[in-house]
């Protein structure tokens, strides 16, 4: 087990390292000059030279990379164009907001997912099946993005349950702080992103997990399970949808990242100040040391989850540790 | 085209598959002729008789979806909408699968170093987070329907090259490979002439799963606000009602872009799911 | 006398498919005797393994048990409470499972697996359990340092061992085994029996063995049981039905059968097995039988021909004159080929 943290764990880091030089040069080499927009052209040439120079855009690209490097390894995101204040300021709460509203929503997605599939094949062939796989794929070719609008249209606009969008009432805190998660306020305004993002993402896992149950059922084991004399709850859980659980762990780290990525999406229909709006606003506002702050935090967080992902599935399958 | 055909019968052959062809069918159809079919101009704004703007308009014999704040026809937006996303998934769909199946095939058949640079590359880009990664693209580089394509091919590719890798990495093992070798076949004969036929179906298959992902993704980009502003997508209708601020007097505006979303991928779901049954009957529900 | 302690009463069971009902067995009869081996021979599709399953209850879904019963000590288990049913499984009649590969479960390790087995009958202490199952292991000649494994650390005939250990953990009367060593190479399959034979003979469980191989019945069971196309067709003591065969069936399968120094050939029986949801008339293997006749269309009756022998066939009375023809391959093609002219059912198969 060991060996094998440490081998993930390696792979982790080298896809890390190259994702941090790939953004370095992504940034760079696109066509458009992102300064373009801060530094004003109608400044004379030697202000714009000294504005370069502020930002350290006037060295060599090998040296801007080292530099970008070593800041990084301190979590130093450079100045932000718009406010010429370190960017982790205006990162920090925001990664916590993403990742309040996409874990306990994926992990509820996983698990409803899990359990629901495996529910369906063991009572196959009846009419629930049919209609759940047909709302299934139905909603999960919906863009998540109409599916919330319509509930912010039924919920928030038609029923008055739930607000249409942000974190907490606005102007409830002008200065945002951790005190703010602690309220019901909170929990109100997470309510419908939740439910959207968790009802869109746990298609995926159930049509997964049953059509791998639909074959696991057909396995040897489970069928011997069943002569042991097991209570079919037993046969059910410990045999039949333990195993069909590995393929939904091979996907999850991809699902997990997908999220992630997606919640660029959610966000901006809830109007939910995480990273994926944090970067949607910094191309508006042209801020590019945000726009690539937020970038870089959203494929960390997509890396580790696989790592993480990976973990779990070496503890799901002991095939694959003592190989 | 004969590996078209019997797939096409394939699916047909399954109910529900056969109904998700029609589905297809009838939308491509849209996309060919929408534009012709559109009773109006989808950017002209529409005025009443009495000279005022037909602003958020319900439903109505002259309007059949209602009209937009700008008392725009939104039947017409919708109809024309069908083609960017037939354009645009169908291209990343057929780059990402070509990509895909060519380095799956390499990095299977091969293996060794070869597999081992693959796949560290194929991981590097399953890393990179799709969405941010094609908005980025697109801010620094130009909204164009070309770019959306171009940067959507480049990160899909990673999921077709692993699942291609994994069926080349047991079809190499197969008595046919030894027996083409013994012939003397070179390498890339038996790549490209035993092996390669062999993950046709899956790649098939893969096809399908590309096309709904695009179809979806196009549309997040419309509705971010980061589409070809020169083309109509279903997307972008989506956007103008959102970015309006007044959607949500008008459901006329919001519902159908989406329902339209919804029938084409799920009937490119169907289709797919369809043809895995036929190549892995083990799929099918007794 | 006393009774059989695993009787099964006229069973016919049917498959529900999408064109119909595949009638998988019909009229089944068969009794085993506490101690004793029966082995059930026929090829693939004829019904032995769905019997195994009809046995332990864990028919699929589609699959119905339409008439007869299935006695253990006397009480009919279709008729039964299912509770009685489940609790019957494996400590009255376990099961030594076919693939020794896939009968495991990957994730579990193997001590798991069978502590769960003890545990769904039993209330022992954890303790008790573990030292069960390393008794195990030494019974079946596995190294009872190894019960913590997973399936995937041993080797074939390991597994095997393992499925015979899982299969004894709680001393049932009655032990089925449904091909328990194709998997295995011949020399393995040769040692797991012999280990099978002496706990047969230490601890008195009755042996009901399913297999396509001819030779390990007649090498390991008192009796032999002959199905096809979903019925038995020949049942008696093994030596009785070898010394004379009654039916075409069981001589066509013991010609199958290679001889060590024997002069003739081992002949196959040419044809396919019966479409079960379309039954022929009569006999179901009179279209690929060299002795069929006319009245052969209709259902053959049951007779004895000797104390616990009996076969269904309507020529039973002639088999003496008959068993010199069968040694001849020559009319076994003949029958195949008239098979294929004279029954269109066939020809559209093909």
């Amino acid at each position: 087990m060991g060996r094998y943290i440490l081998r993930r764990f390696f792979h982790m880091a080298i896809t890390l390292f190259a994702m941090i030089t790939l953004m370095f040069f992504l940034f760079r080499l696109l066509p458009g000059d992102p300064t373009a927009t801060v530094i004003s052209p109608a400044l004379d040439a030697e202000a714009r030279e000294a504005m370069r120079a502020r930002f350290g855009l006037d060295r060599p690209l090998i040296e801007q990379y080292l530099v970008y490097l070593v800041n990084l390894a301190q979590f130093d995101f450079g100045l932000s164009f718009r406010t010429s204040r370190p960017v982790w300021e205006q990162i920090e709460l925001r990664l916590v907001n993403t990742l309040l509203l996409i874990l306990p929503s994926m992990i509820a997605a996983y698990m409803i997912g899990a359990f629901g599939g495996a529910l369906l094949a063991w009572y196959r062939g009846g009419r629930v099946e049919g209609n759940v796989v047909l709302a299934a794929t139905a909603l999960q070719s919906a863009p998540v993005f109409w599916l919330g609008m319509l509930a912010i249209l039924v919920f928030s606009i038609w029923l008055n349950w739930f607000p249409t969008g942000h974190i907490v009432t606005p102007g409830r805190f002008p200065d945002p702080s951790w005190r703010m998660y602690l309220t019901l306020d909170f929990l109100h305004h997470l309510a419908l992103p939740f439910f959207v993002n968790t009802l869109y993402n746990l298609c995926f896992p159930l049509l997964l997990m049953r059509s791998t149950m639909l074959s696991t059922i057909g396995e040897d084991y489970v069928e011997l399970a069943r002569m042991k004399g097991l209570r079919e709850s037993r046969v059910l859980y410990r045999h039949a949808m333990r195993n069909s659980l590995l393929p939904l762990a091979t996907t999850m780290p991809m699902i997990l990242g997908w999220s992630v990525a997606g919640s660029v999406v959610i966000e901006t229909v809830f109007s939910w100040p995480g990273l994926g709006l944090l970067m949607i606003e910094g191309i508006t506002r042209s801020d590019y040391p945000v726009v690539q702050a937020a970038f870089l935090l959203i494929a960390v967080l997509t890396i580790l989850g696989t790592f993480v992902a990976d973990l779990l599935y070496g503890l799901l399958d002991p095939r694959i540790v003592y190989r | 085209m004969r590996m078209l055909r019997s797939f096409l019968a394939a699916v047909w052959d399954i109910p529900s598959g056969r109904i998700a062809l029609l589905v297809l069918g009838v939308f491509a159809v849209l996309a060919m002729f929408g534009p012709w079919i559109a009773p109006f101009d989808p950017m002209v704004r529409n005025y009443g008789a009495d000279g005022r703007l037909i602003r958020l308009s319900g439903p109505s014999a002259q309007h059949w979806l209602g009209t937009t704040l700008m008392g725009r026809d939104i039947a017409s937006q919708l109809l024309y909408g069908a083609r960017p996303a037939f354009l645009v998934g169908g291209m990343t769909a057929i780059g990402t699968v070509l990509i895909g199946l060519n380095i799956g095939l390499i990095a299977g058949y091969f293996g060794g170093r070869t597999d081992a640079i693959l796949m560290r590359i194929t991981d590097i880009f399953l890393g990179l987070p799709f969405l941010p990664f094609i908005i980025v693209v697109l801010a620094m580089s130009g909204r164009s329907i070309w770019t959306i394509i171009f940067a959507m091919t480049i990160v899909m590719w990673r999921s077709t090259a692993r699942v291609i890798r994994a069926q080349v990495l047991s079809l190499r093992e197969m008595p046919f490979v030894a027996a083409a070798r013994t012939t003397g076949a070179s390498d890339w004969a038996i790549l490209f002439r035993e092996i390669a036929p062999n993950v046709l179906p899956l790649a098939l298959v893969s096809t399908a799963f590309a096309l709904a992902w695009a179809i979806i993704t196009e549309a997040s980009i419309g509705f971010l606000g980061f589409g070809d502003p020169n083309v109509i997508s279903w997307g972008s209708i989506l956007y103008d009602a959102y970015a309006s601020q007044v959607m949500y007097r008008a459901p006329w505006w919001v519902v159908p872009p989406g329902i339209a979303i919804m029938v084409l991928v799920s009937a490119v779901y169907f289709i797919g799911r369809a043809y895995e049954q036929v190549i892995n009957p083990r799929l099918r529900t007794v | 006398m006393s009774p059989p302690i695993l009787e099964i009463d006229g069973l016919h069971l049917g498959y529900a498919t999408r064109t119909g009902t595949a009638a998988a067995l019909r009229d089944v009869h068969l009794s085993v005797d506490a101690g004793e081996s029966v082995g059930i021979v026929g090829e693939s599709g004829c019904g032995k393994s769905t019997l195994l399953k009809a046995v332990m209850g864990v028919m699929p879904p589609n699959a119905a048990i339409e008439k007869g019963a299935i006695r253990f000590q006397d009480i009919d288990l279709v008729t039964a409470d299912p509770v009685v049913w489940r609790r019957a499984r494996w400590s009255g009649i376990a099961m030594i499972a076919q693939s020794a590969l896939n009968a495991l479960n990957p994730v579990m390790r193997v001590s798991a697996q069978i502590a769960e087995a003890i545990l769904a009958h039993e209330n022992w202490p954890r303790d008790k359990v573990r030292a069960r199952i390393r008794e195990l292991f030494e019974m079946v000649g596995v190294d009872s340092s190894r019960i913590d494994d997973f399936p995937h650390q041993f080797s074939g005939g390991m597994r095997q061992r393992v499925l015979i250990a899982m299969a004894l953990a709680l001393r049932p009367p009655v032990l089925l085994a449904d091909e328990p060593t194709t998997a295995l190479d011949v020399i393995v399959q040769d040692q797991i029996f012999r280990r099978l034979n002496q706990l047969q003979e230490e601890l008195g469980f009755a042996m009901l063995l399913v297999t396509h191989d001819l030779g390990l019945v007649i090498e390991n069971c008192e009796r032999i049981v002959v199905m096809y196309g979903g019925m038995i067709v020949e049942a008696g003591p093994t030596a009785q039905v070898i010394a004379a065969p009654a039916h075409p069936y069981t001589l066509g399968l013991y010609n199958a059968l290679p001889r060590l120094g024997a002069a003739v050939e081992p002949i196959s029986i040419p044809g396919r097995p019966p479409d079960l949801e379309r039954p022929p008339a009569g006999c179901r293997f009179a279209d690929r039988c060299p002795f069929a006749q006319a009245r052969c269309r209709t259902d053959p009756p049951m007779r004895d021909i000797a104390p616990g022998h009996w076969a269904r066939c309507h020529r039973t009375d002639e088999m003496e004159a008959l068993r010199p023809a069968a040694l001849d391959p020559d009319t076994w093609e003949r029958a195949a080929d008239t098979a294929t002219t004279t029954d269109p059912d066939i020809i559209k198969r093909i």
